[in-house]
């Protein structure tokens, strides 16, 4: 058993490291074949009715799920929250994305830290962030948040907002342009995706 | 006319466009006191360090005169105190608690002096010149794998 599964030929379906979305269209196939896709359990002139046969995995479905609708819990401190804006806003339009601003921690996936983390405000940051839901994702957005930028020797400033929680993306910049968020944003999208695979969070 | 009043008062150089006086610690109430109607309008109360004194710096300025007094106050750096201007200048309340932040100056007989931007517990007067950061490294957190 073990070694069948060190050669990868025998796995479990739970096991499959790939996602797979396959959407079979039943009238593209030979008659002999559709007749096989379940086994031969449904005869193949009943399957020609029935709609479309979507094939996956369950975790891949999950992820295909989260990662088109990540609300984020915009936390704006300083000036990148205006820049959070501007992606948010009409031009830029994260709501395409499946991505709303939802300004309460317990219906969000992700939060986005924009802004400058001081020492008063860490207790919020790290409040904030255990009152959400699991999975829960963290996008640095801009140089206060991933290392304190310009205030890093301040004597008040958390240097990087990762030495409190746990951050998925970084998204450098001073502030970064929208589009260096929106590439942040397709990043964490593609950590969803592999989520349950092996070496991901 | 003020000069023969207050001894050790004495013209000094100052900010661009401030006639700037330099003021011994135990005259500053009673000059305040003077100058409270001719300058009603405490604009800035602040600190400087030059290692060897403490600086206060009181900006006043005139609505009616446009005219602006800038007054200068040396302090040692041990055990700075000087008398709070409070009574004079209610402005000053907020000022001189930031200056107590930031330098440790403590301002007698100010109604409420604690620190305004820092915490209470903080160690340590973040503008003085030999400050050293007193929080304890912190690690960078990661998401188990």
């Amino acid at each position: 058993m073990s070694g069948e599964k060190a050669n990868g030929k025998q796995r479990k379906y739970a096991d499959r490291t790939e996602p797979v979305v396959l959407v079979r269209h039943l009238d593209d196939l030979p008659e002999e074949e559709i007749g096989s896709v379940d086994g031969g359990m449904v005869p193949a002139f009943w399957k020609r009715l029935l709609p479309p046969v979507i094939l996956t995995t369950l975790q891949a479905l999950v992820n295909w799920g989260r990662q088109n609708s990540t609300w984020y819990l915009p936390f704006g401190t300083a000036c990148c929250g205006i820049e959070l804006m501007a992606v948010g806003a009409t031009r830029f339009d994260l709501d395409r994305h499946g991505m709303v601003p939802w300004f309460s921690p317990r219906q969000c996936d992700v939060m986005i830290v924009a802004g400058t983390i001081t020492e008063k405000m860490a207790p919020a940051v790290v409040r904030l962030y255990e009152q959400m839901a699991e999975p829960r994702y963290v996008i640095a957005m801009g140089g206060c948040a991933i290392s304190g930028g310009p205030f890093y020797k301040g004597y008040n400033v958390v240097p990087g907002v990762d030495r409190l929680i746990p951050v998925d993306v970084y998204v450098p910049g001073c502030p970064p342009r929208p589009e260096a968020v929106l590439h942040g944003i397709y990043l964490l999208r593609d950590r969803i995706a592999r989520t349950g695979r092996k070496g991901s969070p | 006319m003020l000069f023969g009043r207050f001894p050790g008062l004495e013209e000094t150089g100052g900010p661009a466009g401030f006639w700037t006086l330099r003021v011994p610690p135990e005259h500053l109430l009673e000059l305040g006191e003077e100058l409270r109607l001719a300058f009603p309008h405490l604009s800035c109360l602040t600190a400087v360090d030059f290692r060897d004194r403490l600086e206060l710096v009181y900006l006043l300025y005139s609505q009616d005169q446009k005219e602006r007094l800038c007054l200068k106050v040396d302090l040692p750096p041990e055990n700075p105190e000087v008398e709070s201007v409070t009574g004079i200048w209610p402005t000053a309340d907020w000022q001189e608690r930031e200056v107590y932040d930031m330098f440790g100056i403590r301002f007698r007989r100010h109604p409420n002096l604690k620190r305004i931007l820092l915490w209470e517990g903080y160690e340590g007067y973040p503008l003085r010149k030999g400050f050293g950061d007193p929080r304890p490294p912190r690690t960078r957190k990661v998401r188990p794998r």
